[in-house]
């Protein structure tokens, strides 16, 4: 955006000359290849010039880029053709491309050092959507809701779109001259003036770039900061072992799972897509179910599924741990346990019953169970969980180790510590990879000012951010899937990222950057990823099979290590504090957010307005607490609260959410964003940042939870911007949803499913269920139907983000979000059952349940959602007038209506001026051109992805093949990293949906109304613990 | 109906000396004058303001969309649907005094029923633009009608909404039929009497040539009666087929039997309160007391205590139902609207349909001008509540708790309501300055005049 002038550090889309045996075709075989010829590239460097002239930034045709990588997909169906590797624009047809057909290349994501295989769905030349790649082993084809929302980042026009000094917009060339000059006197002075501070990156590339860096630079300094994960294991395994190791979880294996506060089917935990996959397996009552116990400061995904669940504050979780150590050794006769400690809240007879159970649960499962641990926990939990678990005997069994990439490093915050102080003294060259520091800091580290002291601040980052504000030079980064690179995941299994398009607004990836600065002579990504790989990858065969395939097998090795004594734990006076803590004594919890991360994330309007797993606050974050907690501090569900913590304060409002513990506090980080975006909060924009920073309260001491918090409610409530519980907390609401919820979630103990396995069928009575006609359809062909197994679902909501991408559906803002004007088309719905303090929780996806009565068809009166033959509920946006009557009648309330037109004038808060303005254009290109734009006025809902349905028919019909099960996916459950969710043809017996369908725990929701859904839920069952029955 | 035809007002007349040129004279001088009174000025300055204010609100939703509104998930349909059923059995009254007690020979309805008509036709006017108002795309509710068209599109006959078309506009027609056929002679009346060419010309264009002969009048009657027939079905099948809307639907607190019924005694009584609202500062200011007397008032203030107590009969009938249905979202969904969140607007609707009518028991109160008005305000509040409660309140929470939500209506949604009485009351106001407000020729018939003898049939 910032000058006219061509910007001639981007690269031309050059074609390469094919190989010499090619080189003057006498028959071409395509224009493309006629066109290879240098006539042809000069007309195109011209072309390419004026166009930029008239538009610099423009995102019309010529962006709309393809890749045509080595090896990419096609590599193998155009074989008789040279290797290209550079970008062409779609108005020349490559041969074998039919226009309009999607295709999948494999890529990778890496987010804080957690990498997943990806399949990034391009149409014609625009990646729209990710799926997982199935053969990855850290997601085996599932993706988290932050990776469902990569793409909408992507084609945010709020990315950084030049390179700037001082405000003022330059261009890579200044860059790179002034870069020449200054980093040769940094090399020339052993680099000790020079930091680097970059956010936590799997890449061996910049793993290399590093080394060489050090190299040339022996004095610099790295910083890696990563502020949204704890280093608990990292730094616990070096106390247990003395040595950095990767903890790595079989879910498959553990009979028992006792989790500390940990999340290990988080999408960030490394390989956590693969543990909840395994996890869930071991949730299936027909097969030996796991026992799950969770013992954790709010709830969790893992905790969710538990079998028990016990909230108890964050800071008594290391008490809790030298009691479980005892009480274990004690058990299984482990010398060396801790001394039972005699915390005050140990000694609720709840939770001392509960530690018995558990010690006696563990030692009956020796090399059976597993113990874990959340990452923001100290070093000392993370000990005793290796010790528990090597004590158990799980180790090489359900827990195994790798080396930890970081091995030596002392903990994050320290590092950053370090370097502030010497920030603008020995420090006077810093440069920013990726991270945001100047916001993300603990706020006692003063990181922001003694930043503005050096003298010279470079950022890189995909956003002109509050770090990129506060820095000198501000260089755009290109998004991932815009630029070659590559990724190694927890297991190590390496893959290399492939751009999927030309990057939008001309950016570089951080091994780029790197490498220019450094002198290196590959510069460009895909020659600094060859570089890296030379001898691994150095037969190009290889290399474009592992770009295509997406993943090269590349196993760390398991180590296994030798269990030192551990020193005995001292219990401070927190840690012996009652269950109970008085105001000023409270707990601050600040953990990650589950959808804006450390807050990289906040300009996603996807994120920012998908409800969140508990609480289902959209928005914004709140200070969450217990009913308990909450009534003690005579506050009220949303009222306005100051937090007050080590002198700093802090205001937002308070949110009741059961289930959370006593005494404890929580506030997600990454909000009050000012440099975010139009989205997220910008200064400049005047966009009021959405929710408020965590950071202010965070001190380097204690990240992730601090005690001595003091609460003071404020006068004024608000109505909280969640998607669920508006309004219905009164009495009448509450005992309203309890005494329904056996109906809605039926749940039961593997004991009654044994003995009575369709409990769940007769959770209801009613009369028999007649029609006064006969079936109008009779499904002599396909019956598409769908469940939904309660029993996986751990609530991570990825099937949402999933399900928006895929059907382009409209983000509505905080504002038509608290009126009700939801647009999502699947829900996860929250229910919490019995003691509000402590609860147990249950998910339940609801999508349209393509009801085969259907209530919404019968009462339309220009008939604009009618039945299909096979079964779907197809709603024609064309012919609705917007009644409305349909989703009155629908007892699911899953129809969605446009109020106002999302699409073209809402969207989030960015208004829209219809498809006009250039942003409007970048972000239209995330639109899934198979799925209708819904225009204001009509009724929309979810179709089982209709869209997917046809193509696979017409593909089938056009092979002359019938249709095998597993060959349509719905976009929830291809991303559902639990499996919960089965799609099929239900008269197909054969079918994994037809036979779950006909599961003993299936039934239909509301089935009693004559509906009949096509969508079954199977029950949950629980294994519980008999003695704590 | 013998208690309310013994008491026929015309047999003892409040005043003898109503006789045929004082009727005429009465009613005609209405249109004559130069300058109505000073509070029609009023009346109508601030009725063509609300006016100004619902062509406002109606712009700016075309321009926007239903998102001004205070519209949610759950409760999709809000006060325009609301303000649809008002206004629809508000139209009740109309029809029912027309034609029903034309039919039962209630002659006392002669003084009442020529502005009722009216009102009935003013009151289908406004409900019939909400529907189209409230629907998502409003250059289309055309589609709801069977029009053969070139996209080979037919409406969808199951639904509710699509019987809705047929029952208010068969009502909408046979009510402006009706109205119009019985002021021709009164029409003939004015045009006798006008001064100006243009009213002659006017009047004279809409009294189709009548010239009072005794073979019209045999027509007149005639067709009078056959309408009057056709139109009597029509009052209790418009809102039957309203609450259709609801009771086939599958929430709770719409699936129910007993609202057919319900909520045609709740028309009639709206409707009636409406009257009442209506005739009391008519009759005040346009100097009418001589015809419209006391005693219809107190009339009317029967039949509004009757329907009150049907009304609350109903209320009361829910909460039995839903008990007795054993179905617990049933149960919930009526608990709900008495202690829920919504239970202001409950309690309000039972103040006002089921106490305030209550005061009609003492006939001191039947007969003071002053509660009859405001019992009518209040039951037309009552009545508007009625339909929020059954619309939004059993919206707002149905089966899934988690789909449960609060509606909160917008200051749009007040000005489109307030701009709808606005709609009502110009169309009223011109009615009463240019049209006959009382059936002159009707009333003629009852007067002491016409039964010297003292033969009253």
């Amino acid at each position: 955006m910032s000058s006219l002038k061509p910007d001639a550090n981007k690269k031309l889309p050059v074609v390469t000359s094919p190989p010499a045996e090619h080189s003057a075709p006498t028959y071409w075989k395509s224009l493309a290849e006629l066109e290879g010829r240098p006539e042809f590239v000069a007309r195109a460097r011209a072309e390419r010039v004026e166009d930029e002239v008239e538009s610099p930034s423009s995102p019309e045709r010529r962006q709309f880029m393809q890749i045509m990588s080595a090896g990419a997909a096609l590599a193998a169906a155009a074989g008789c053709r040279w290797q290209e590797d550079h970008m062409l624009p779609m108005s020349r047809t490559p041969e074998g491309r039919v226009a309009g057909e999607t295709r999948r290349f494999a890529t990778a994501c890496d987010i804080g050092g957690t990498t997943v295989g990806v399949h990034a769905i391009s149409y014609d030349g625009r990646p729209i959507k990710l799926e997982g790649n199935p053969s990855h082993p850290s997601n085996r084809g599932a993706l988290g809701l932050l990776h469902q929302a990569q793409v909408l980042e992507l084609y945010d026009p709020d990315r950084s779109r030049s390179p700037q000094l001082d405000g003022q917009p330059k261009t890579w060339v200044d860059f790179d001259a002034f870069a020449r000059g200054h980093f040769e006197a940094l090399k020339a002075s052993g680099g000790g003036a020079f930091a680097v501070i970059a956010s936590a990156s799997s890449s061996p590339s910049r793993a290399a770039l590093r080394a060489r860096l050090t190299e040339l630079l022996p004095q610099a300094t790295w910083v890696e900061w990563e502020p949204g994960l704890g280093e608990g294991s990292r730094l616990g395994t070096q106390l247990a072992y003395g040595a950095a190791l990767l903890p790595h979880y079989d879910f498959a294996k553990a009979d028992v799972v006792v989790s500390l506060d940990a999340d290990p089917l988080d999408d960030l935990y490394p390989s956590g897509l693969a543990n909840a996959r395994a996890f869930a397996a071991r949730r299936d009552p027909d097969q030996p179910m796991s026992r799950v116990y969770a013992i954790e400061s709010a709830y969790t995904q893992l905790g969710s599924q538990a079998d028990h669940h016990q909230p108890l504050r964050a800071e008594l979780i290391r008490a809790f741990a030298v009691a479980l150590d005892a009480e274990v050794s004690a058990a299984v006769g482990a010398s060396g346990a801790q001394p039972k400690p005699t915390s005050a809240a140990l000694n609720d007879p709840k939770i001392a019953k509960l530690l018995t159970a558990l010690a006696k649960d563990l030692a009956a499962a020796k090399g059976r169970s597993l113990v874990v641990a959340g990452e923001h926990q100290p070093p000392e939990v993370h000990a005793l969980v290796c010790r528990l678990n090597a004590i158990l005997d799980n180790v090489g069994k359900t827990v195994s180790y790798t080396e930890h990439p970081n091995k030596d490093a002392p903990a994050r915050v320290a590092q950053l510590e370090a370097l502030t102080a010497k920030l603008g003294s020995a420090v006077s060259t810093v440069l920013v990879l990726g991270a945001n520091p100047v916001y993300t800091a603990p706020q006692d580290l003063g990181f922001a000012a003694a930043y503005a002291k050096v003298q010279t601040r470079i950022h890189v980052g995909t956003y002109h951010d509050e770090t990129g504000k506060a820095s000198g030079w501000h260089l755009p980064e290109a998004h991932w899937l815009e630029t070659w690179g590559d990724v190694r995941a927890a297991d190590g299994t390496l893959s290399i990222q492939q751009p999927l398009i030309e990057a939008l607004f001309g950016g570089r990836s951080q091994i780029e950057v790197l490498a220019s600065l450094l002198g290196e002579t590959h510069t460009r990504g895909l020659d600094i990823v060859k570089h890296t790989h030379r001898e691994r990858l150095a037969d190009p065969r290889k290399f474009r099979r592992t770009v295509h395939d997406g993943l090269i097998d590349d196993q760390l090795p398991r180590v296994s290590p030798e269990l030192k004594a551990l020193d005995p734990i001292a219990l401070g006076e927190r840690d012996n504090a009652p269950l109970d803590a008085q105001n000023g004594q409270l707990e601050l919890v600040l953990a990650a957010d589950s959808k804006v991360y450390d807050g990289r994330f906040g300009n996603s309007s996807w994120l920012q307005e998908l409800p969140e797993q508990n609480g289902k606050l959209a928005w914004g974050n709140a200070a969450v607490m217990s009913p308990a907690t909450a009534a003690a501090l005579g506050l009220t569900d949303g009222q306005e609260v100051t937090l007050t913590i080590g002198g700093q304060s802090a205001r937002t409002h308070a949110m009741i959410v059961p289930g959370t513990a006593r005494g404890s506090v929580r506030l997600t980080l990454g909000y009050g964003r000012t440099r975010a975006g139009r989205v997220g909060g910008h200064d400049e924009q005047r966009v009021e940042p959405v929710g408020i920073s965590g950071y202010a309260l965070q001190s380097s001491k204690s990240p992730y939870f601090a005690g001595g918090l003091q609460v003071s409610a404020g006068a004024g409530t608000i109505e909280l911007s969640a998607s669920q519980d508006v309004h219905t907390m009164d009495q009448l609401g509450r005992e309203g949803t309890q005494s329904r919820l056996g109906m809605i979630v039926r749940e039961g103990t593997v004991e009654k499913y044994k003995k009575e396995p369709d409990f769940a069928k007769h959770a209801v009575h009613h009369p028999p269920l007649l029609s006064l006609w006969n079936d109008p359809v009779v499904y002599d062909g396909h019956k598409w139907g769908m469940t939904i197994d309660l029993n996986k679902c751990i609530g991570c909501s990825a099937c949402i983000t999933a399900c928006q991408a895929e059907n382009n559906i409209p983000s509505v803002g905080a504002k038509n979000l608290a009126r009700g004007r939801e647009m999502l088309w699947l829900r996860v719905d929250r229910y919490f059952k019995g003691d509000p303090d402590n609860p147990e929780v249950a998910y339940q996806p609801l999508p349209c349940m393509q009801c085969e009565n259907a209530p919404c068809e019968q009462v339309c009166p220009v008939g604009a959602t009618m039945h299909s033959s096979e079964g779907l509920n197809d709603m024609v946006y064309n012919r609705c007038i917007g009644t409305r009557y349909c989703a009155n009648n629908c007892p699911y309330k899953v129809r969605r209506f446009n109020y106002l037109n999302y699409n073209l004038d809402v969207q989030a808060v960015t208004p829209y001026h219809g498809f006009r303005d250039e942003d409007a254009r970048i972000k239209a290109m995330v639109f899934n051109p198979e799925v209708s734009i819904r225009a204001r006025g009509v009724i929309e809902k979810c179709t089982f992805c209709v869209q997917r349905i046809q193509n696979v028919k017409i593909k089938a019909k056009n092979a002359k093949r019938s249709i095998k099960d597993g060959d349509i996916r719905t976009a929830c459950q291809e991303t559902c990293p639990t499996q919960a969710i089965e799609f099929g043809d239900l008269n197909d017996s054969g079918a994994k949906v037809a036979q779950l369908a006909h599961s003993p725990r299936s039934y239909g929701l509301l089935e009693e109304l004559n509906n009949r859904p096509r969508v079954r839920y199977l029950a949950r069952v629980k294994n519980p613990n008999p003695e704590l029955g | 109906m013998a208690a309310i035809s013994d008491v026929n007002p015309f047999v003892q007349p409040p005043k003898g000396d109503n006789d045929f040129a004082r009727v005429t004279d009465n009613v005609s001088r209405i249109a004559e004058v130069n300058r109505p009174p000073r509070a029609w000025y009023i009346a109508f300055g601030i009725s063509t303001s609300l006016l100004g204010l619902f062509g406002i609100s109606v712009a700016y939703l075309f321009w926007e969309g239903i998102g001004i509104w205070g519209n949610m998930n759950p409760s999709y349909w809000g006060f325009p649907i609301v303000n649809f059923v008002f206004w629809v059995g508000i139209g009740h009254a109309g029809t029912l005094i027309s034609a029903i007690l034309y039919l039962m020979r209630q002659t006392w309805r002669t003084a009442i029923n020529r502005f009722a008509e009216a009102m009935t036709i003013f009151a289908v006017i406004c409900a019939a633009v909400f529907p189209g108002l409230h629907v998502g795309r409003p250059w289309l509710p055309y589609w709801m009608f069977p029009i053969p068209n070139q996209m080979q599109m037919w409406p969808q006959f199951r639904s509710p909404l699509e019987w809705d078309v047929f029952a208010v506009g068969t009502y909408a027609t046979v009510s402006l039929l009706f109205w119009y056929m019985g002021m021709i002679p009164d029409l003939a009346t004015f045009r006798d009497r006008s001064t100006s060419p243009l009213r002659r010309a006017l009047y004279g264009a809409f009294a189709m040539g009548w010239r009072g002969s005794s073979r019209q009048w045999h027509r007149y009657e005639r067709a009078y009666l056959l309408l009057a027939a056709l139109a009597t079905p029509l009052v209790l099948s418009v809102h039957s087929v309203v609450s259709f809307d609801f009771a086939t639907s599958q929430m709770p607190g719409w699936h129910t039997t007993i609202f057919p019924p319900y909520f045609v005694a709740g028309a009639i009584f709206g409707g009636f309160a409406m009257v009442v609202t209506l005739a009391v500062p008519a009759r005040q200011f346009f100097g009418l007391k001589r015809i419209i007397t006391i005693n219809h008032l107190e009339l009317m203030s029967k039949i509004i205590l009757a329907t009150g107590m049907m009304v609350g009969y109903a209320y009361g009938m829910e909460f039995f139902i839903a008990w007795y249905s054993g179905s617990a979202y049933e149960g919930f969904a009526l608990l709900n609207r008495a202690v829920g969140p919504f239970a202001w607007s409950y309690w309000a609707m039972i103040f006002c349909n089921v106490v305030t009518p209550q005061v009609f028991w003492f006939k001191s109160m039947r007969r003071n001008v002053w509660v009859i008005f405001f019992v009518g305000v209040l039951v037309n509040i009552g009545m508007w509540f009625e339909r929020f409660v059954i619309i939004v309140t059993s919206g707002s929470r149905d089966f899934l708790p988690a789909s449960w939500g609060y509606f909160i209506p917008t200051a749009w949604d007040f000005a489109t309501l307030a701009g709808s009485f606005g709609l009502f009351f110009t169309l009223f106001l011109l009615f009463c300055r240019y049209l006959p407000m009382v059936a002159m020729a009707e009333v003629k018939a009852f007067v002491p005049a016409a039964h010297a003898s003292g033969d009253h049939h």
